[in-house]
């Protein structure tokens, strides 16, 4: 019994893991994607219709391609980057490469619904374009930021456990072992179970920081 | 000073060229208010967002006390914009910072030291009478404190400019004359000059020193407010001049008088500045021996003084005599319309 307790603390851990690292990432990236793509479209700060038609086709690509392919894919970028071909830490490479391009969509969205007016007040008092971004840009976004960035944990969560197909562990994974090979439904409804409260605890954290600071 | 000469802005849609600004020349002296009039796309935010360049003209110059705004860098314009203060109709404030935080955005933007920026942002909330509101989140206030902040925003910085494009048309009448009576007063109290963009006749009237008239991208008609009140040219001019009398709907004015007076003349008489003040009608009548009777009246005030417009029946009995009383009032300096 104890044996099976540790490893679903251990899977538990590794979730926790793969699930944040990750997204610590996929945010830094997202909103540099998002911010890229907001400055070059038509009418923006910097347009730029090449840098916006590339980076775009890009992040689409990245976006359809389904997640247990992606990570095929990406496992010699993994191994580069991390040393190891199995386990949490390779599988982070894959889940930042299909969370990012994600998150940096909903940057545009929150960015996109920025009122034009209150930006263009900011260049009428002179501000710079990187004035304009970091000033205002960012703040008068942020509550769109953050349920996007709870929205993606949320989305890592689930690809952590396909992420159990090139073995880094989990809580997805766990449930799927002793679900479907060794049959003990013990084990794969605590670990549901656990990922259940996992999301709710994401999306609970999210909306209650975007009450606090959407001032609308 | 600011000069806009031979000014054009075109703007390329996919299916049509629009002259949103058609060869605009315009002086605007230091210290004045000067007032843009015109109806819904005549190109008026245009012009006052040529003069900070948030758009730049297809042709034409644009000189602020003698600089050519458009061979300015992105740096030298950015600092050029710091003494030219904004304010617009929605008022674009940030809804994420306090009114505090929002006027504190422009003297960031100015690079102002931390430790200064606080007594001139209190300053200015004084200034606005926004008192007591500091720490309120634009969400909080109502449209006429909205713009206060937003012209405390616009002020912070010390601008030798302040351009204001509808900044009173999302705002009640009460309202519009609140704000109107403080962009008066920070024009006497710091020498301002303000550039004031209004559909508006009322807005000119009350607080402009000059006005341009614009339609269809073209300045058709600019003067003194009291000039354009007293001999408007142009057919537009004649209706904003028109619709200071009570409601805009002069039309509607115009059938309930004939109507009720459907024999007889009415005449629309136009008095501006001192001659408002004398008792002409009555003298008219001593003189003449015609009976006037007013049937309505409205008097605005406006920096030159008070501006009249009265509508007056003549009964069919005095009609032979009617050329008389029009030549009367006319050596009187009233502008006479006979309808
Ligand atoms: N960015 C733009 N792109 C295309 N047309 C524009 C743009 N801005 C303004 N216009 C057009 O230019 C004309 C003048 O607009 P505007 O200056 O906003 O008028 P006003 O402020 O007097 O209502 C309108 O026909 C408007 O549709
Ligand atoms: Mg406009």
């Amino acid at each position: 019994m104890s044996a099976k307790v540790e490893q679903i603390v251990k899977a538990l851990q590794e979730t926790l893991f793969m699930t944040f690292a990750s997204l610590l990432f996929t945010v830094i990236f997202g909103i540099m994607i998002g911010i890229l793509l907001y400055i070059t479209q038509s009418k923006g700060l910097y347009q730029c219709k090449v840098i916006n038609r590339i980076v775009d086709l890009i992040v689409n690509i990245l976006r359809s391609i389904p997640f247990i392919i992606l990570m095929i894919l990406v496992v010699p970028l993994a191994k580069m980057l991390t040393g190891s071909l199995l386990g949490a830490k390779a599988a982070i490479p894959s889940l930042v490469i299909a969370a990012s391009p994600f998150y940096a969509r909903m940057c545009i969205i929150a960015f996109n619904e920025v009122n034009k007016g209150t930006i263009e007040a900011c260049k009428a008092m002179g501000a710079s374009n990187f004035e304009i971004i970091y000033k205002v840009l960012i703040p008068e976004s942020l509550p769109a930021l953050i349920s996007g960035v709870s929205l993606t944990a949320i989305s890592l969560v689930s690809y952590t456990a396909m992420a159990g197909a090139i073995g880094s562990g989990g809580l997805g994974n766990l449930a799927y072992l002793y679900g479907s090979v060794r049959r003990d439904e013990v084990v794969l409804f605590i670990s549901t179970i656990l990922i259940v409260i996992i999301v709710f605890v994401i999306q609970f954290i999210g909306d209650y920081i975007v009450m606090k600071i959407d001032k609308r | 000073m600011i000069e806009l000469k031979n000014v054009s802005k075109i703007y390329h849609t996919p299916n049509q060229i629009i002259r949103a600004v058609d060869d605009v020349s315009l002086t605007i002296k230091d210290h004045e208010i000067f007032g843009i009039i015109g109806f819904s796309g005549a190109g008026k935010s245009t012009v006052i967002r040529l003069i900070n360049q948030l758009e730049t003209q297809t042709s034409g110059e644009v000189y602020i006390d003698g600089v050519n705004m458009k061979e300015l860098s992105l740096k030298q314009l950015a600092k050029k914009r710091i003494k030219i203060g904004m304010i617009f109709q929605h008022f674009n404030l940030m809804w994420s910072k306090t009114v505090f935080q929002n006027i504190e955005l422009a003297l960031e933007i100015a690079n102002v030291k931390k430790e200064d920026r606080k007594e001139k942002v209190m300053k200015l909330i004084q200034l606005v009478g926004l008192i007591g509101k500091e720490y309120s989140y634009p969400s909080q206030l109502s449209g006429g404190q909205k713009q206060r902040v937003g012209i405390a925003r616009a002020l912070a910085n010390d601008p030798d400019i302040l351009l204001c494009d509808e900044a009173t048309s999302a705002l009640d009448p009460q309202t519009t004359f609140a704000i109107l009576d403080l962009l008066n007063d920070i024009n006497h109290k710091l020498g301002i000059t303000i550039v004031m963009i209004t559909h508006q006749m009322e807005v000119v009237s009350k607080i402009c020193h000059r006005v341009a008239v614009m339609s269809e991208g073209k300045v058709i008609e600019e003067g003194s407010v009291q000039d354009i009140f007293q001999h408007p040219k142009h057919e537009i001019t004649k209706v904003f001049v028109s619709s200071v009398s009570s409601t805009s709907e002069v039309s509607d004015l115009m059938t309930s008088l004939k109507k009720m007076y459907p024999t007889g003349h009415i005449i629309r008489l136009n008095f501006t500045g001192d001659i408002s003040n004398k008792a002409i009608l009555a003298n008219v009548m001593k003189h003449t021996g015609v009976e006037i009777s007013i049937i309505n009246a409205n008097i605005t005030s406006s920096q030159q003084g008070p501006i009249g417009i009265l509508y007056c029946h003549i009964t069919e009995a005095f009609c032979n005599q009617l050329d008389v009383v029009v030549n009367h009032l006319k050596q009187e300096g009233v502008i006479v319309e006979v309808l």
